[in-house]
């Protein structure tokens, strides 16, 4: 449905261009929930911008095919984007209180949503707002029509935020980071809200996240992306339960989760490189890999494994090291 | 044994709140709060936002004031003294707050929020600062270089371990440390857990590690506080609060963690701006899903499990066995 084929994006800084992300790939199927994971600064908000359409003057796609249904979004023009925005794709923000127009109700943004992309007017529009409401959890949805949106939770924003998201049955919806600002609590229920509309709709999820271990529990794919590269990308099982590329294991091992208390946490060292810090040739984790070789410093090539899982590292090339 | 550096005995804090509804009232943020750090303990303390950890933090800070109750450090009653004889509390009881980049003065250099620190902490010998900083920078694992950096050049990482450093610099030997890997990458958030904890050993730190992760909290801490709004409902062992969490809502703090593939129970979206405090019901009755009579009809006092496990619930004292044994939700 949504395949995302060597997609390559430039962002043009001080009149030169770096290039953000290089040969990002990854494929969303018809109701399926893929997870986009990474540290911050590895090209996941820009690869939902680039979906969207939603790239800044002096970023812009130079390679690469983003297939949606046959389309490429790539090339459409800015116009085009309009009708499949909202409509066939959507998106939710990390930060619900600047997704929201802290001047106007909750009903009247609802029903503005609703109002671009349905023909529902009057009293159908109204009973339209307070159905979605209740499905996203509202018990009282008459009342919380009325307030403003300082008046609720992060957790009520982030459900109305949601309700807008898929107000007109949108196939695609892209979260990108929707509980990071919530409480522990707040956050495993909207996230199962997320999977449950998913379910009950049919439609396909992106989530992007930076913590791996939410993205293990609610997505059945995911592809984990480092420095503006795919690293590696697969069935969330497989992947979880047997990471290949150095860069996912390590995330992994830095979860706290049961870690034996008397030793340190397993870290990676170093940072992600900055644009201009990124090697120009070789691989992108070279510098904090502890696997590293020499042929890391040449093409890195994307491995296609039997089960459909393509991990892009030496250490799988045929030849190459065996796993250990 | 294990000796005691600070002792709170029933803190209680509250802030006015204008409500229309209700006409002017009071929101608890602390209620009757008592708990003691040892020497060289890290005591972690969970709760969702706005239960009243932050503020529980400041307080022990002397960022805020409490209504009631009693703060002793070193045996000595701190809450009580004058600005001028604090003085020389202000340095050995330092924190470190979750967002690193509002922490720091963006129009200061590195060096400069350092040296200022140490100015206003009363060292004032260029030298000396200098020797202090250096010795420092090293033990956070960071270079000299920084120094003549601003805090936007600096990455996520790199500023939390600032302003550690910020608050090692008077060598305090008691540190609050609020949310400080919220704001962070996983894998950066392991680098600066290990840090804290080898700071901790090496300097023989107290530390009260906030925060609202229960993973990370087992990982850090000797013991744990669970708070709900504004009240303790658990105390214990890592372990035990982490294993064997007795509170409902230490149960449900845990199975809201993502390896847990369990649904929580959906009580309903909470507000807490609804939930209005009254005085003779238990505090988690509105969302508990064992609530009865009992739950509502007074409030349960803070009572022992076994050795230092103490848990605030009606149904504890009622059948011990049956809900310790009773698998969490």
């Amino acid at each position: 449905m949504l395949d995302v084929r060597n997609l390559c994006v430039d962002v043009r800084l001080h009149g030169e261009n770096y290039p953000v992300l290089e040969n990002v790939y990854f494929t969303v199927q018809n109701g399926e929930s893929l997870g986009l994971v990474g540290e911050s600064g590895c090209g996941k908000s820009i690869t939902a911008a680039s979906i969207l359409g939603l790239l800044r003057p002096n970023v812009h796609i130079s390679r690469g095919v983003i297939d949606w249904n046959g389309r490429d979004l790539s090339r459409i023009r800015p116009k085009d984007y309009q009708s499949l925005r909202g409509r066939e794709l959507s998106m939710i923000f990390q930060d619900s209180l600047s997704s929201l127009n802290p001047l106007m109700r909750v009903g009247k943004q609802l029903s503005e949503a609703y109002q671009i992309h349905t023909p529902l007017r009057g009293e159908a529009l109204r009973r339209a707002c307070l159905e979605a409401l209740e499905q996203v959890g509202f018990i009282d949805p008459e009342a919380t029509m009325k307030r403003f949106p300082h008046q609720l939770s992060g957790g009520q924003r982030q459900r109305i935020v949601i309700a807008m998201a898929i107000a007109a049955g949108p196939q695609l919806l892209l979260a990108d980071e929707p509980t990071t600002a919530l409480d522990i609590i707040t956050q495993k229920k909207i996230l199962a809200l997320l999977k449950s509309i998913q379910k009950q709709k049919n439609m396909s999820l992106v989530l992007i996240s930076h913590d791996i271990g939410i993205i293990g529990e609610h997505c059945e794919r995911v592809a984990v992306m480092y420095s503006g590269w795919t690293v590696e990308c697969g069935s969330v099982d497989e992947i979880m339960r047997d990471p290949l590329h150095p860069y996912t294991r390590a995330l992994i091992q830095s979860m706290p989760g049961t870690h034996d208390k008397n030793s340190p946490l397993p870290t990676i060292e170093g940072r992600v490189p900055s644009l201009t810090e990124r090697p120009k040739r070789g691989c992108m984790f070279y510098e904090r890999c502890p696997k590293r070789c020499a042929a890391c410093r040449g093409e890195i090539p994307v491995i296609r494994l039997e089960s459909g899982r393509r991990v892009k590292c030496v250490l799988y090339a045929e030849g190459g090291e065996s796993r250990g | 044994m294990a000796e005691p550096l600070l002792q709170v005995y029933n803190l209680s804090k509250s802030y006015p709140v204008r409500d229309q509804r209700r006409g002017k009232e009071c929101f608890q943020a602390l209620n009757d709060i008592s708990f003691t750090v040892n020497k060289g303990e890290i005591l972690g303390l969970i709760g969702e936002s706005g239960c009243g950890k932050t503020t529980l933090g400041r307080i022990l800070c002397r960022l805020d004031t409490p209504d009631d109750g009693t703060i002793l450090f070193e045996g000595v009653q701190i809450d009580s003294l004058k600005e001028k004889d604090y003085r020389k509390y202000r340095g050995r009881i330092q924190m470190v707050f979750q967002d690193p980049s509002s922490a720091l003065n963006p129009q200061f250099r590195v060096g400069e929020i350092l040296h200022e620190a140490l100015r206003s902490a009363g060292i004032r010998k260029p030298l000396a600062q200098k020797d202090r900083i250096n010795l420092l920078l090293g033990k956070v694992g960071l270079t000299p270089a920084l120094l003549s950096r601003y805090p936007h050049e600096l990455s996520g990482g790199q500023k939390q371990r600032i302003c550690i450093l910020l608050a090692l610099l008077t060598r305090p030997s008691f540190l609050v440390a609020d949310e400080v890997v919220s704001a962070l990458d996983l894998s950066v958030q392991a680098q600066i857990l290990n840090l804290i904890r080898g700071l901790q050993k090496e300097l023989g730190l107290s530390i009260l590690f906030i925060s609202h992760d229960l993973n990370v909290i087992r990982y850090m801490s000797d013991r744990v506080l669970v708070m709900y709004m504004g009240e303790i409902v658990e105390s214990g062992t890592a372990e035990d609060i982490y294993y064997h969490g007795a509170h409902p809502y230490t149960q449900l703090l845990h199975s809201a963690l993502p390896e847990q593939h369990e649904s929580l129970g959906d009580e309903g979206i909470t507000d807490f701006s609804d939930l209005v405090l009254q005085e003779d019901r238990c505090i988690f009755a509105p969302r508990c899903p064992y609530c009865s009579e009992t739950c509502l009809n007074g409030k349960p006092a803070l009572s022992e499990l076994s050795k230092d496990h103490l848990v605030r619930c009606v149904r504890l004292w009622q059948s011990k066995v049956e809900a310790v044994s009773e698998p969490s939700r």
